[in-house]
């Protein structure tokens, strides 16, 4: 474990591959043969495989299938905090409402934040940790002591107050709502960014002890080449392991958000603030509760299945072992 | 000793004061909070200005931020604008209702994730070790408020209506009329604890699944086991003293986490600690309490952590020594990577 987090290892330990990195020991087209390789790992990978059949069902349901359920706005009185039924396959929610239908809008907007958090939290990220791994001192210390603290802080806590804060203007660039999508997707971002520094400082601190590194500097190459060149190309299996880790937390930290009323508010549906009406009368009406929790419950865990199977896929020795 | 916890205070207080910087202008951010009474007939023109001199709120920001720091350390934390009680005595209270829940729930969490995380690493790829894995999916994947809201629903339908039993409590401390009651109050506890434990348990376990493994391919292990050292021995005594150094860091580091599934688990079961009262001052815009309750959480996460370094420093003697925490990470890597690659050497 305390080996994924940084590795300052030299030339002579230059094999041992601590964070996960794509060996770079062939000679021919490394990469491609590389990913291919990943590739045929992932694919033998059966929990992996079920996670991603399910976040493509999930994926497919909210953004497509979502054209064939009821009208998630549409109220018919008489059938108000109805059960499961053949019409109403989650039920209604006490407006009424088609609770499944609610669900797959949800989703479109938790996951298409999830999913901005992700890049938006590599970008952050990835710069940060490989400026840090790369000139090292002063400069490692400084933005790495920075992330420590950042990670330490109380996430939830913060976030809610700083979504709180509402519209906010950023000059010539108009004005984000920060408790809406958007303004959500940069917040978290904000927060989320320090694993995936840390990994890639790690990762950053060994490659740039390698000798292509060094034959790089050797044909005149200037910094910035050699980390965009060579340095982050080796990195992209534990960024995207970490990417896709976040995704999970994403949906995790913003349904809590939400589910708290400091997230995203009720006339925007998010899976999270589906459940804050559920719980005033909780024994009534449990499908309010059950099927979206279900859903995100399983959604993250499906997430999670597949980071696990990419993590297996660029890590060899992982493959030797299992 | 004193020398380094010392050292680790006198760091601990930029990282404060950035924090503290951080947090006040967040709140600050959400606009005058003396906003909301300007169109209330009960507040005079007086009133207000006197508020917002209380507060502060007249003069430039730097300003406000100095006066309110000071006002802090010396104890004066005003009265909250929600309850009218001196903002000292709510943050008081919760803070000794939540101690007590998170107290309760490290005790269960840290033993249960320690035997689980031992177990499954000295049986590693057995049926517990399987089912460990699959449990840690579960409560990695788990929203903490889902979880809370299905233990809800299980205690109300399964174990109440069908069952008929009335053991467990799903909101707030005690019943009404039984203030005090030690059983009533572990009635009221369980739920929040196991919602609490869940996501420890998953994570730390898993953890020191790892850190135990690390340790089980060190060069000494494999000689106490040459000299022949009973297993039970050598599992207890030379490698489970080892991982649990780095458990205690995680443990520490995680207190920022814990405190936000206290915001979710004490809002779901109506526990009067911490949780609740930051959750009530955002709701009702206490920019006394708020200020107030992101100032103590700063300082408990940082005094987490530095406890943690203080642990450390207990247990592993060479981080006297040489200072941080870092080279003793970068030594415990040296020896990993030797063990590693002593592994990959065909038996």
């Amino acid at each position: 474990m305390s080996m994924r987090v940084g590795d300052e290892s030299g030339r002579a330990r230059a094999e041992s591959n601590d964070a996960g990195l794509a060996p770079t020991a062939t000679v021919r087209s490394p990469r491609g043969g590389e990913w291919r390789r990943a590739l045929r790992a992932f694919r033998r990978h059966t929990v992996a495989m079920i996670g991603l059949c399910f976040l493509v069902f999930v994926f497919l349901a909210c953004f497509v299938g979502v054209r064939f359920a009821p009208s998630p706005t549409e109220q018919s009185l008489l059938e108000a905090t109805h059960g499961p039924s053949w019409d109403h396959w989650f039920g209604t929610d006490e407006l009424s409402r088609d609770e499944l239908a609610r669900v797959l809008h949800g989703g479109q907007v938790t996951l298409k934040l999830a999913i901005g958090v992700a890049i938006l939290t590599t970008v952050i990220g990835v710069l940060i940790g490989a400026v840090a791994g790369f000139y090292r001192g002063w400069v490692d210390e400084l933005l790495m002591r920075f992330t420590d603290l950042w990670i330490a802080l109380p996430a939830l806590p913060f976030l809610a107050v700083a979504v709180s804060i509402g519209t906010v203007s950023l000059g010539p660039l108009g004005s984000v709502d920060l408790g809406g999508p958007l303004g959500m997707t940069i917040l978290l971002s904000l927060l989320l960014w320090g694993s995936i520094a840390r990994v890639v400082r790690g990762a950053t601190l060994s490659l740039r002890e390698r000798e292509f590194v060094d034959a790089a500097r050797t044909i005149g190459s200037t910094n910035r080449r050699i980390i965009w060149r060579h340095v982050l190309p080796n990195c992209l299996g534990p960024i995207t392991v970490n990417a896709t880790l976040v995704v999970a937390e994403a949906i995790l930290v913003e349904s809590t958000l939400s589910f708290l009323g400091f997230g995203i508010q009720p006339p925007t549906p998010s899976w999270g603030n589906l459940l804050t009406n559920a719980i005033s009368n909780i024994e009534d009406t449990w499908w309010l509760v059950v099927f979206p929790g279900a859903v995100i419950f399983l959604t993250v865990l499906a997430v999670n299945f597949v980071g696990d199977g990419l993590r297996d896929a660029f890590d060899p020795r992982r493959q030797v072992r299992a | 000793m004193i020398r380094f916890i010392g050292r680790r205070l006198l760091v601990a207080v930029p990282v404060v004061l950035l924090a503290t910087v951080l947090l006040f202008a967040l709140v600050s951010a959400r606009g005058d909070p003396t906003d909301k009474y300007r169109n209330d007939p009960r507040f005079s023109q007086q009133t207000l200005h006197n508020l917002r001199h209380e507060f502060h709120l007249d003069k430039p920001w730097a300003e406000q931020y100095v006066d309110w720091a000071g006002d802090f350390v010396q104890g004066d934390w005003h009265t909250s604008f929600a309850t009218q009680q001196p903002v000292s005595e709510m943050v008081g209270t919760a803070l000794w209702n939540t101690t007590l829940l998170i107290g309760t729930t490290l005790v269960f969490a840290v033993s249960l994730a320690l035997l689980i995380g031992v177990v499954s690493a000295v049986r590693r790829y057995s049926a517990f070790d399987h089912l460990a894995t699959g449990f840690s999916y579960f409560g990695f994947s788990m929203p903490d408020f889902f979880f809370a809201l299905l233990l809800q629903l299980f205690v109300v339908y399964v174990l109440q209506d069908a069952l008929g039993v009335h053991v467990l409590y799903v909101q707030g401390k005690y019943s009404v009329g039984s203030e005090g009651d030690v059983v009533n109050l572990a009635q009221h506890m369980v739920l929040p604890v196991l919602t609490l434990m869940l996501t420890s348990v998953a994570a730390w376990s898993r953890y020191q699944r790892d850190s135990m493994l690390e340790v089980l391919t060190a060069d000494y292990v494999r000689t106490a086991r040459a000299k022949g050292v009973p297993r039970g021995q050598i599992i207890r005594r030379h490698a489970l003293r080892n991982a649990l150094v780095p458990f205690v860091t995680v443990v520490a580091i995680d207190a920022g986490v814990l405190l936000g599934g206290v915001v979710v688990v004490e809002t779901v079961f109506g526990w009067p600690g911490m949780g609740l009262l930051f959750f009530d001052a955002l709701s009702n815009d206490d920019y006394p309490v708020l200020l107030a309750w992101m100032a103590v959480a700063t300082i408990f996460v940082v005094v987490a952590n530095i406890a943690a370094d203080v642990l450390y420093g207990l247990l592993d003697p060479r981080i006297r020594v040489q200072g941080t925490r870092r080279s003793v990470r970068r030594a415990e890597r040296e020896a990993a990577e030797a063990a590693t690659r002593a592994a990959e050497v065909p038996a």
